[in-house]
């Protein structure tokens, strides 16, 4: 009998309970279903059990938040706190959180609104570090800056570095130098220039530049011994950078200003009498006075005959050198006339030639007798930062030729010139982002601080313990956070956490 | 699922919302501090959608456990699945940033939306034109979850046509189930020379009967169709042809069996996709619900 198939005949051959059945591949698919969610949820579960919430960060900490890692809580808490309950869903990383353990004085006291801290140091990008705001940042109120009263002291509109930022404040405003110590840099960069002993020398640029780290080093035209003492001046015009941690760049940002004792005394000796071989301090003139006086009396108490001595027509220097100055002819009679007329003698030389080769000196007062008084030395106001509103690191550019910046130290005659190098020659390089060839960063971070740090106040409170951050309580105690804005000493206000802020 | 006409005003709408939310998302991008990113405002509001979507799609596995429901019809959800499941892909990218996610769960979240969508358009693609092939080369087509019943059926029905002509029974059961059918009484219908009912014994010992045994036939030369008619062609060349009528039903039913083991491959391409699709979807919806808490909590 031929086989047939009919519906009859097909439909018998089914059961019809079929799908009642789990059959293997609906089992199989069954389990996967519940398989896999439950093994996302046993993930989650494992790491909440062990209070790691890394699966749950939008991204790694900054290295230096790093140890807080796993606790979110550090971080992380309520908006709003009633007693000890917390109140609301949200946790959102508030400025508390962030002044409990860092300062952060406030930028101007007339800005217009503060922004958060996180909305500025952007968290949970990897290695970025936090410093490196990004240029909206400032560009939100610098773009068209406006202030609480009155009108800003600054540019009104910046928007990036590249193409719209003013030119540097000392070049914009055609600012001069207001240092009173004579320098004619061109003199001193010409070849040929004769240096000690005579003989003819180049110099360069760290001859008499460099930063406050390299002071230690050996001095081309100063005298070794007399570095330490460099070191340790208290000379108020030059003051001492403070002792940091030695790390590459410490102290090697900023060139520390030029001393006598270190680039000038091997070509500018401060002779004095042809007795004597040495120098006379590079002090004040109080000083000098006192050591010429105690020399002259240490030499006629050793050499009385020299009271009998003929005034010579010119002044010889000790080792030969001959001074133009005419000299002048009075005969002393015993040996205070004659500690009185060399003391004035050495006085004139050099209040009247060598000190005025550099400084500025204002007059010369007479006494009550019409003789002639000590000088007063104008400041020497030498600007170590001509920028004091941004940062700069010498040591970063160091490889780079100081006059390929500094363009016209070269052919500068006047202590007056401003030397700093103009913007254009920042642009040529700090022209873009860095990971473009050739081009290096110039975000508003890279010079700029937002925070005011001269406002700082000392000592700062903080309010955890190590043990609380290494995560002994896991839960920090925020009850130990500043419920009020810091105030500084000075009256400046940290950030204004009750403010309301635009983002 | 057939992706036709039907599915235009689905496509627009999809296309159209998509434009809509690239536009509003460049300049949204391009003035906000930092750049755009899922805790924005705007951020928050893409994730909303984007998951929102997710969440619409998975529900029509919901909505196929239920047919009953009266909550539109089943294919009007399909096509939602399909177009608001495809758009949720670029929305939360737009919701990200364009990042594939920094902390871990969002990572795994992103892998495994990618491989939900490449698989859902796998599927797609799959579901679209593999029915069709389907219906042209498996006419004998059955459902599926019944193929092991069928395929023990025909193997009975041909141990009987085997038992009809030799009078030797492969499946005694099968045998005695049709003799009970017939009366009691078993019967060889066709006399025939011992050589002839060994080569048949032979044949269905040897080829046919492990070919209906085994599902897929994998070593059998007559799960070859081109060999199988020559095969069954010569054998009708040397049996004689009373013994026709029944080689052409033995032969009906390997071509029954051949058809059952293509659909099954033919089966396992259509679904199989889903094995990763669907499991996949139900973890990355728990893994967006507990993000959603724990981004909008911190």
């Amino acid at each position: 009998m031929a086989r047939k198939r009919t519906a009859k005949s097909l439909g018998q051959r089914h059961d019809f309970h079929y799908f009642q059945r789990w059959e293997r591949w609906r089992l199989l698919r069954a389990g996967l279903m519940a398989a896999l969610p439950a093994l996302a949820l046993i993930w989650l579960v494992v790491y909440a059990v062990r209070r790691n919430a890394e699966p749950y960060s939008s991204g790694p900490l900054s290295s230096v938040h790093s140890f807080t890692g796993k606790r979110c809580d550090t971080c992380h808490t309520p908006a709003l706190k009633a007693g000890f309950i917390s109140v609301g869903f949200r946790k959102h990383v508030s400025d508390q959180a962030c002044l409990s353990c860092h300062q952060a004085p406030a930028h101007q006291t007339l800005q217009t609104f503060t922004p958060t801290c996180a909305s500025c140091h952007t968290e949970h990008v990897g290695s970025q570090h936090l410093r490196q705001a990004q240029d909206e940042d400032c560009v939100q109120c610098h773009g068209d800056l406006k202030v609480k009263s009155g009108s800003p002291h600054f540019q009104t509109a910046i928007y990036n570095f590249d193409a719209q930022h003013p030119e540097f404040a000392p070049l914009r405003n055609n600012a001069r130098d207001p240092g009173t110590i004579k320098l004619n840099h061109a003199v001193h960069m010409r070849s040929g220039l004769l240096g000690p002993n005579s003989q003819p020398v180049q110099m360069q640029c760290q001859d008499c530049h460099r930063p406050p780290a390299e002071q230690g080093e050996p001095w081309k035209y100063g005298q070794a011994r007399v570095v330490e003492a460099t070191l340790h001046s208290q000379d108020p015009h030059n003051p001492a950078m403070p002792a940091e941690p030695v790390r590459p760049g410490t102290g090697r940002a900023y060139m520390a200003a030029p001393t006598y004792l270190s680039a000038c005394q091997s070509c500018h000796a401060l002779q004095f009498d042809s007795h004597f071989d040495e120098s006379v301090p590079h002090d004040k003139p109080e000083v000098v006075h006192a050591f010429i006086v105690s020399r002259l009396t240490e030499y006629i108490k050793k050499h009385p005959e020299a009271v009998n001595e003929p005034p010579r027509p010119m002044r010889i220097m000790f080792g030969g050198t001959v001074s133009r100055e005419p000299q002048t002819v009075k005969i002393a009679h015993n040996a205070d006339e004659w500690i009185k007329l060399r003391t004035e003698d050495a006085e004139n030389l050099l209040w009247h030639k060598t000190c005025q080769q550099c400084h500025s000196l204002k007059y010369i007062q007479t006494d009550q007798n019409g003789l002639a008084g000590l000088p007063e030395v104008a400041q020497s106001n030498i600007k170590p930062v001509w920028l004091p509103n941004s940062v700069f690191s010498h040591y970063a550019h160091v490889s780079i030729d100081c006059k390929s910046c500094h363009t016209r130290s070269l052919t500068s005659q006047e202590t007056s010139d401003v030397l700093i190098p103009s913007i254009r020659t920042c642009q040529e390089c700090h022209n873009g982002e860095p990971t473009k060839m050739g081009q290096a960063q110039n975000g508003c971070f890279l010079c700029h601080q937002y925070h005011n740090w001269k406002q700082r106040t000392e000592p700062f409170t903080p309010a955890h313990t190590l043990q609380e951050l290494r995560g002994a309580n896991p839960s920090p105690s925020h009850s130990l956070l500043p419920s009020q804005p810091q105030t500084s000493a000075a009256g400046i206000q940290f950030l204004n956490l009750s403010s309301s802020n635009h983002r | 699922m057939l992706i036709d006409r039907t599915h235009r005003q689905w496509l627009w709408g999809s296309v159209i919302g998509l434009a809509i939310s690239v536009v509003i998302y460049i300049p949204y991008a391009h003035f906000t501090i930092g750049g755009a990113r899922g805790g924005t405002m705007i951020g928050i509001l893409y994730g909303i959608v984007g998951f929102g979507f997710m969440v619409f799609a998975g529900l029509l596995s919901l909505r196929k456990r239920f047919p009953v429901w009266r909550m539109g019809r089943t294919s009007t959800w399909m096509r939602g699945h399909l177009w608001l499941g495809l758009i949720s892909y670029p929305i939360i990218f737009l919701h990200s940033g364009f990042s594939f996610g920094k902390g871990a769960l969002t990572w795994w979240m992103m892998v495994i939306f990618t491989i939900v969508i490449v698989s859902g358009i796998v599927g797609a693609i799959i579901q679209h034109y593999l029915p069709k092939v389907m219906t042209r080369e498996v006419p004998y087509e059955t459902i599926y979850a019944e193929i092991p019943v069928i395929r023990s059926q025909l193997l009975d029905k041909a141990d009987v046509k085997v038992a009809e002509v030799t009078g030797v029974s492969m499946s005694t059961g099968a045998v005695t189930n049709a003799a009970e059918d017939a009366g009691g009484v078993i019967v060889t219908l066709v006399q025939m020379e011992e050589d002839v009912r060994n080569e048949l014994t032979r044949f269905y010992d040897n080829d046919l009967r492990p070919f209906l045994e085994q599902p897929g036939g994998k070593g059998c030369e007559i799960a070859n169709r081109s060999l199988s008619v020559a095969k069954f062609a010569n054998l009708k060349t040397l049996l004689p042809d009373e013994i026709h009528p029944v080689i052409a039903d033995l032969e009906s039913i390997c071509e029954e069996k051949r058809q059952l083991d293509h659909q099954i491959v033919l089966h396992r391409i259509l679904h199989g996709w889903l094995f990763i699709h669907a499991p996949l979807s139900l973890a990355l919806l728990l893994m967006g619900a507990i993000h959603a808490v724990i981004a909008l909590t911190y």
